[in-house]
């Protein structure tokens, strides 16, 4: 699977790192998108848990998952009327994007927050740095996604 | 443990003597307002209550040992939920149950809200912004990813509609008569906050978008006041001097992965869910109440978005899949339409009190005591949820 690119800093509220899913968010500091999988099923999960959602297995492994997909749903936040760490960030596109391997993954997508990108735009995984190391997940529009501004986005 | 095969019913309704942005008067003191009107509304005293249930502990609202403690109760049941708006029905459930069950004869549930503009800025230990859960390893309830950006229930549920609005082709249009139906349902309310603000499709286009496609009036309102329901078995509510009202039916929250984001709906594809078509469910709540959907004479949504309106009428059946805005443009959702919905406002007029003002003005027009907003004839009235709850409340 191809590594991420970093396209930035983490500015938003850190995340809330354990050691149960410290792999995820190492991971991602490093440009890799990984998951767990069980050892029993097959399962690729999402979200993080300790306990597979199909079979019940606790066995995993953490695997590579695909880094393509394409935006189920967009939104441009313009007020940051809840942690204040988001108020110099305003606005932003947020978005949950269907991964060309099944799972759905929120993050934010990079890009122009008057064209919030519409269901079913090809994007990228890439990753925003945070201070200790760790990687928050965003999205890229791909080579050749364009979007027409969204009226009243 | 066994049932005994009782009715329950509510005997008393009663809130704060005000609802508003900023009362000036503590969680304890509104809990106390409401809950002596509702004492007063059916003849009850103090000593006669003992049970108390709430969802909305301190410090925005009252802990139910702190309330025991200062209204001189003496309890033998209490039950206190999560302080989110979504255990109406469980605590109006749990509470009839333990009615039931001999656990309480009379039960008080006692509910309050404070906000960070209005009282709540003088009680401190308020430092959390939106909600903590976005923060979880699951995000929040709401759909709420805080390192995403999305650390609001509102910008989560932005997200549901605008999912819905691509996949179903709704417009601004369809979502702007969410909240101008429900403003003209709180004209008639005098406790309503909006009552005096007039909305229309143009004021509301000119509102400030916040996010997604949700501007101001999208979101319920962030208030002060107190609300309480008295419950007791039906042989005990023969004997009070008000008309009481059955606890028909019920179900509970449905909780499993595809409902994880609340305010969205099964098969809307959104969170961890899978998208589908819209599969019809089968809803118990009317098998309990011995009722259809068709005999439901009014209907209350829990609406702290006006998206979870088009989410509750698909949910429940009362239109199918992406048919709820033009089911509302068609048939209007004031007290004259042929079913009403939220006649009290709602979550987005009258105030957001969890839905437990629902619930009181549910009680008020199957007594009949609604005036110029009163549903001709109502004895069938259902409460519902995004996230499939629901009561039923009969005369
Ligand atoms: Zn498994």
């Amino acid at each position: 699977m191809s590594r991420l690119r970093r396209v930035g800093e983490h500015r938003g509220p850190a995340p809330v790192v354990h050691p149960e899913t410290e792999p995820f968010w190492r991971g991602l500091g490093e440009g890799r998108l990984q998951l767990q999988r069980c050892t029993t099923c097959g399962t690729v999960r999402f979200p993080l848990g300790p306990v597979c959602w199909r079979c019940g297995g606790f066995g995993h492994d953490w695997t590579d998952v695909a880094t393509t997909g394409t935006v189920s749903a967009a939104v441009t936040v313009r007020r940051a009327t809840g942690d204040p760490l988001w108020a110099g960030e305003v606005p932003l596109v947020s978005a949950q994007v269907d991964m060309s391997d099944g799972l759905r993954l929120p993050g934010r997508v990079l890009c122009d927050p008057d064209a919030p990108p519409p269901h079913g735009t090809p994007v990228e995984a890439a990753y925003l740095a945070t201070e200790d190391g760790f990687g928050v997940l965003c999205f890229v529009l791909r080579n050749g996604s364009r979007v027409e501004p969204r009226e009243g986005s | 443990m066994r049932l005994r095969g009782t009715d329950v019913c509510v005997v008393g309704v009663g809130t704060s003597e005000e609802f508003g942005f900023d009362l000036g008067r503590s969680p304890m003191r509104l809990q106390a307002e409401a809950f002596t009107a509702a004492l007063a509304d059916c003849g009850l005293g103090r000593a006669d209550v003992d049970g108390v249930a709430t969802a909305h502990g301190s410090p925005t609202g009252v802990d139910y040992e702190e309330f025991t403690a200062v209204m001189g109760l003496d309890c033998r049941y209490v039950d206190q939920a999560w302080a989110h708006g979504r255990w109406s029905t469980g605590l109006v459930a749990h509470a009839s149950l333990a009615i039931m069950a001999g656990l309480a004869d009379v039960v008080a549930i006692v509910n309050t809200v404070t906000n960070g503009r209005g009282y709540a800025r003088h009680l401190g230990g308020l430092g959390g912004h939106g909600t903590v859960e976005g923060l979880r390893d699951t995000g929040g309830g709401h759909g709420e990813w805080s390192v995403h950006g999305v650390d609001t229930p509102g910008a989560a549920t932005s997200l549901v509609a605008q999912r819905y609005m691509e996949r179903y082709g709704a417009s601004s249009q369809d979502l702007a008569r969410i909240g101008i139906g429900f403003r003209e349902n709180a004209q008639l309310n005098p406790m309503a906050i909006l009552r005096d603000k007039p909305l229309t499709q143009e004021s509301y286009l000119r509102e400030p978008v916040i996010s997604g496609p949700f501007r101001r009036c999208d979101y319920s309102l962030a208030n002060d006041g107190a609300t309480c329901l008295v419950l007791a078995a039906a042989d005990r509510a023969a004997d009070l001097r008000t008309r009481p009202v059955r606890v028909a039916g019920a179900q509970s929250i449905r909780s499993n992965r595809d409902g994880y984001v609340l305010f969205s709906r099964p098969g809307l594809g959104v969170g961890f869910a899978d998208e589908t078509p819209l599969r019809p469910e089968h809803h118990r709540v009317y098998d309990m109440a011995g009722v259809g959907r068709d005999d439901v004479d009014g209907l209350y949504v829990y609406d702290s978005f006006s998206s979870n309106v088009w989410m509750t009428l698909e949910r429940f059946g009362f239109c199918g899949e992406g048919e709820a805005p033009g089911w509302i443009a068609s048939r209007g959702l004031g007290v004259d339409a042929a079913l009403p919905v939220n006649t009290n406002g709602g979550l987005l007029s009258e105030g957001h009190f969890g839905g437990y003002n629902h619930l009181v003005e549910m009680m008020r027009q199957l007594r009949g005591e609604c005036g110029p907003r009163q549903i001709e004839g109502a004895e069938v009235l259902q409460w519902t949820t995004p996230w499939g709850d629901s009561l039923i409340l009969t005369r």
